[in-house]
């Protein structure tokens, strides 16, 4: 799956599911640490994908989150940055387990593409294709 | 099916609190809890708290902003935007941001300047920094910096609930970094009158860097006045068989485990009055596969439609709310009803 190349011309994929993020490369696998998540995100962000936000286990449903999407829309447009949007929204209790994917020519890179996209100007961040943005960094909240 | 029981029980001891993390008052919390899956409310009644009137919006923007000018310079030149249901204020070039919502009673802070410089200053997780120091500092920032907008009456406590850690790696497929921590979450929750107030319908949350500074906070915390009426509970069996009227289509998982369950006061955002409730998050399989998922059922004897919690809506229009066929819930309600009956065993 590669994303961002094709018609639409994605650059934030939101998902509020489990295990999107996982380090494991089994589904299921309440595993948030291995690095089982590079190989899978390497070719979705292939396609000049900027940013993948979502979970490393749990994503919860329930009165106490019916709201998480709208804390996450509040977030962008007051100014945070996608990550702190996304890692803020989601932390509502104990039970989510947000993370955040971004990719960059360098690990330095990465992490400053992660630190400064916005709502607001992730559109001047560049796309990089294949094999220019081979660094994946992610950041998430866990137990430990 | 059995199987399932099984580690459902097994589950009692070690998943109802996760073990690292236990302060003292996480562990009065945990035995709180045992005793919520042996009792349900415990008692026939609860006080009847009543919202009371917020101090505002832009009152509450006021004093926060004054607490972080303390902190940092220039806040006076921050960027504000008001929207209909949030005042936005901003530092320069989005290096903080201060969010209130609704009447005041809920707001977030976060520096992004300081979130980058915490970044160099990272630890690996043998290293971290203990929970019971991050509790001590992230109540530090409590005081200075909340406090004048969530008061605390004395009949109220701030219970620390958890602690979480931001936790960053990195990889090309070739080299990879090693997992850092680079934050770290207390979240607090409420207590009144000695009963918590449950489905974080109540919380504080206090994000700190590895040297103690604050990052970032956010609070949801009405203020409540205490009322001389009493509101009827009904007991465990009864709270827990009301689960078969919710919407089959949200209620149709397979309980595999009972992760977390509580009772006490609850409210939605809507709600003018807290109502007895018990709070239960499962993990479920469905059609469409695994997930997890927190039902709050009411534990009034007459609980209050609102509009916001959808539970409350399913059983207050019910005739007789404690004689239910069991339907699409029965694996959870089955599931909650042994965990309680083994609860009771051991007390």
């Amino acid at each position: 799956m590669r994303l961002g190349d094709e018609a639409r011309g994605l650059s934030i994929l939101s998902t509020y599911s489990c295990y999107t993020h996982s380090g494991s490369a089994a589904t299921n696998d309440r595993n948030p640490e291995g690095g089982a998540y590079v190989g899978r995100w390497q070719n979705a962000f292939g396609g000049g994908l900027r940013i993948a936000t979502g979970t490393t286990v749990d994503a919860a449903f329930g009165s106490a989150f019916r709201d998480v999407g709208k804390r996450y829309s509040d977030n962008l447009q007051a100014g945070k940055t996608i990550a702190s949007a996304w890692l803020n929204a989601l932390k509502v209790g104990n039970e989510n387990d947000p993370s955040v994917i971004v990719s960059g020519r360098t690990e330095d890179n990465c992490f400053f593409r992660l630190d400064s996209m916005t709502w607001n100007n992730f559109a001047s961040f560049e796309r990089l294709f294949n094999g220019e943005g081979a660094w994946l960094c992610r950041r998430f909240w866990m137990d430990v | 099916m059995k199987n399932s029981k099984i580690v459902g029980l097994a589950l009692l001891s070690s998943a109802i609190m996760p073990l690292s993390n236990v302060h003292a008052e996480e562990m009065e919390r945990s035995r709180w809890r045992k005793t919520a899956l042996a009792d349900g409310i415990g008692v026939r009644g609860l006080r009847v708290l009543r919202r009371a009137v917020a101090l505002g919006r832009h009152q509450t923007a006021q004093r926060l902003s004054a607490k972080l000018a303390l902190l940092m310079a220039g806040i006076e030149h921050a960027t504000k935007v008001e929207h209909d249901d949030r005042t936005v204020l901003r530092g320069a070039r989005d290096a903080w941001l201060l969010m209130v919502r609704g009447d005041g009673t809920r707001a977030s802070f976060v520096d992004n300047a300081a979130y980058r410089q915490a970044r160099a200053r990272p630890r690996t997780r043998d290293q971290r920094v203990p929970s019971r120091d991050l509790e001590v500092q992230a109540r530090q920032v409590f005081a200075k910096n909340i406090a004048d907008v969530v008061r605390l009456r004395s009949n109220e406590r701030l219970v620390a609930l958890s602690t979480k850690r931001l936790v960053e790696d990195a990889s090309d497929g070739i080299t990879t970094i090693p997992q850092r921590v680079v934050a770290n979450q207390v979240l607090f929750g409420r207590e009144i009158n000695g009963v918590p107030v449950v489905g974080n319908s109540s919380a504080v949350s206090v994000v700190l860097d590895n040297d103690g500074n604050m990052l970032e906070y956010e609070y949801n915390w009405p203020d409540y006045d205490q009322t001389e009426s009493l509101e009827g509970v009904v007991d465990f069996r009864c709270g827990v068989e009301r689960l078969a009227m919710l919407d089959p289509s949200r209620a149709r998982h397979d309980a595999t485990e009972v992760a977390h369950f509580e009772c006490g006061y609850y409210s939605s955002e809507a709600a003018a009055e807290l109502q007895p409730a018990c709070a239960v998050v499962y993990r479920g399989t469905s059609e469409a596969g695994a997930g997890t998922y927190e039902e709050v059922f009411p534990m009034a004897l007459m609980p209050r439609p609102i509009s916001s919690w959808q539970e409350s809506l399913a059983v207050s229009g019910a005739t007789d709310t404690c004689r239910v066929t069991y339907g699409a819930s029965a694996s959870l309600i089955q599931q909650l009803l042994e965990l309680h009956e083994a609860a009771k065993a051991t007390k």
